[in-house]
């Protein structure tokens, strides 16, 4: 079982300087992966899903950030402070990752073939020539037409989609036990966006890498992944199978996200959630979800914070009234 | 009209690249060839801008001036270049402490007026034309530090800095490969900008007798020359002083040229 697991992340605190202060963006972030599986981390702008990616590529220094307590095991491996040398031989080797946005992803004043060039030369000992061919030949691999010419375009010649998948051909140009996709389609139209998950879809059963997901679309979710956490103001509040997530969420907030997803020919207004998510400046005592939730109760919930709990079918949650919902 | 002048300024500094190169050939009489009783001579056809106190001529003298006008300019820029762009990205890439310790040293060099401090660090090395640029340059590297920093420090904000953060970049070789070519356009500019001003200050040091020793011809030494002459000979300070203007002219016009072209640096993408 221990074995099984590829990454574990564990109680993660991640505190940036918020005008002079160390405050905390991330608090109790948990996560755990299987080799081979994919997991959707999903939350609102600003809950700390990509936060999270970067602590697990240990980039949360690099970043201007510093990870307060918890740890990230990688492999077997902790993540949190560990060398700089180590950190860079996970990242682009055994992690790899794309972004949100493909075309500010790409150096502008590199070839996309050097992109992937370099991933592959900064992790194995290939000739310049054998790198370029790997390229080449990775390029073709994500679906870029001509790949041998267009290996020595600019990205600007490339289209977001285009950019995206060169992203990808980087990012799995090592063979990395662990693919991070931090919103990859967010900036893709919608035809894309299908092409290109498929694409991801395909890599991860073909190669057999974990797939980390960072999105806020439900609906591709839902979709792609296996296994969802859903992070609120810098916490992970319910982890479960896609399936549970979907079809029972025990967590108000997840119930209010799944409410709020546009249905195609739904004529009725669609619901949203009342009130924002806190800063990370101004935290509340007890659930931090407490304010916008329409079961909370006056003391407990607003009293002290909320641990996040197992509860039964290998899922947790972190809510005082979760057994309201299991009920249910 | 803009593009007109550029071209008149690339023809400018063409011609003053070509007679450097070529002055064993084009010049023609020996610079240092004295005929001590043809002195301070008008022009003529034999001597086209004249001679000089010693009879020399003075067409020849501004030609094998000319190379050691670039030839400094040059050794300016590079040693400015050299010092000002590595400290400049150093600075762009760790903001705080390392910005903070990089600003004042070149916050400090920049307030201490660029001739006295060249004649000091002069004074230390001794004299010559080598030092004495050497000097220039370290006078003019907060420029470049100035300008690698603020484009570093913009470039560095960028997703693929991140990008290549993650795909195992050491932070040098994010800075060297990633972040040094996108912020390279506005130091060419400066670059142009720096060698017109190199040329003025190696004029004002020649002229001041502390950068190029005669007998060897400078643009600067000629005008120094010809100051002291300037009662029994006026016309002779025209050359000189001319040839100066119009390279540094020329050398400003290019870069603003470069400006334009090169434009801001536009990020790619949505």
């Amino acid at each position: 079982m221990q074995s099984d697991t590829l990454l574990q992340v564990r109680g993660l605190a991640v505190e940036f300087q918020i005008g002079g202060q160390w405050t905390r963006v991330v608090n109790d972030a948990w996560l755990s992966l299987a080799r081979g599986e994919t997991l959707g981390l999903v939350g609102e702008s600003g809950s700390g899903k990509s936060i999270t990616s970067m602590a697990v590529l240990g980039l949360v220094s690099e970043l201007g950030g510093r990870v307060a307590s918890g740890s990230v095991r990688f492999d077997g491996e902790e993540v949190v402070g560990a060398k700089q040398g180590v950190l860079r031989r996970l990242r682009g080797q055994r992690i790899g990752m794309i972004f949100q946005q493909p075309r500010r992803s790409l150096n502008p004043a590199f070839t996309v073939g050097d992109h992937i060039a370099e991933t592959i030369r900064r992790h194995s000992r290939v000739s310049r020539a054998e790198a370029w061919k790997r390229a080449v030949s990775l390029l073709d691999r994500v679906g870029i037409p001509r790949a041998a010419e267009r290996a020595s375009d600019y990205p600007h010649l490339f289209s977001g989609g285009m950019c995206q998948r060169v992203m990808i051909a980087m990012a799995i140009s090592c063979e990395p036990k662990l693919l991070i996709a931090d919103e990859p389609t967010t900036a893709l139209d919608v035809t894309v966006q299908a092409k290109v998950l498929e694409l991801l879809r395909e890599l991860v059963r073909e190669s057999g890498m974990a797939m980390l997901f960072i999105s806020h679309d439900l609906t591709v979710v839902s979709e792609v992944t296996q296994r969802v956490a859903v992070m609120y103001a810098g916490q992970t509040v319910e982890v479960g199978t896609t399936r549970q997530i979907f079809s029972q969420p025990l967590h108000p907030y997840t119930k209010a996200l799944l409410a709020s997803i546009p249905g195609a020919g739904r004529q009725q207004r669609l619901k949203v959630i009342d009130g924002s998510i806190p800063p990370p400046t101004r935290m509340i005592p007890g659930c931090r979800f407490n304010p916008r939730c329409d079961c909370r109760l006056s003391d407990q919930c607003q009293s002290r914070p909320v641990e996040l709990v197992e509860m039964p079918d290998e899922r947790s949650v972190r809510c005082l009234r979760a057994d309201l919902a299991v009920a249910s | 009209m803009r593009k007109a002048i550029y071209y008149a300024a690339v023809a400018v500094l063409a011609v003053v690249v070509m007679l450097a190169i070529l002055a064993p050939w084009v010049a023609p009489y020996d610079p240092n060839a004295q005929d001590l009783l043809g002195r301070l001579q008008p022009y003529s056809a034999e001597h086209w801008f004249g001679t000089d106190e010693y009879g020399r001529d003075q067409l020849s003298r501004l030609i094998f001036g000319a190379r050691v006008s670039l030839l400094a300019a040059v050794e300016v820029v590079a040693v400015s270049f050299l010092i000002g762009v590595p400290a400049g990205v150093l600075a762009g890439f760790f903001p705080g402490l390392v910005d903070g310790a990089l600003s004042r040293v070149s916050d400090a060099l920049m307030s201490v007026p660029s001739l006295v401090l060249a004649l000091t660090i002069v004074a230390v090395l001794g004299q010559g034309l080598v030092s004495a640029m050497f000097a220039v340059g370290i006078v003019f590297s907060p420029r470049f530090f100035r300008v690698a920093r603020g484009s570093t420090y913009e470039v560095r904000q960028e997703t693929f800095i991140e990008a290549s953060f993650a795909i195992g970049c050491s932070w040098w070789r994010v800075a060297w490969r990633h972040v040094l070519p996108n912020a390279m356009s506005p130091l060419v500019v400066q670059m142009a900008v720096v060698l017109g001003a190199a040329i003025t200050a190696e004029a004002s040091l020649s002229f001041l007798g502390i950068g190029v020793q005669p007998p060897t011809a400078s643009w600067g030494g000629m005008l120094a020359s010809a100051y002291s002459n300037l009662f029994e000979a006026a016309y002779l300070i025209w050359a000189p002083g001319v040839a100066i203007a119009a390279t540094v002219l020329a050398f400003t016009i290019i870069g603003d040229e470069a400006r334009v072209v090169l434009g801001t640096r536009q990020p790619v993408g949505a």
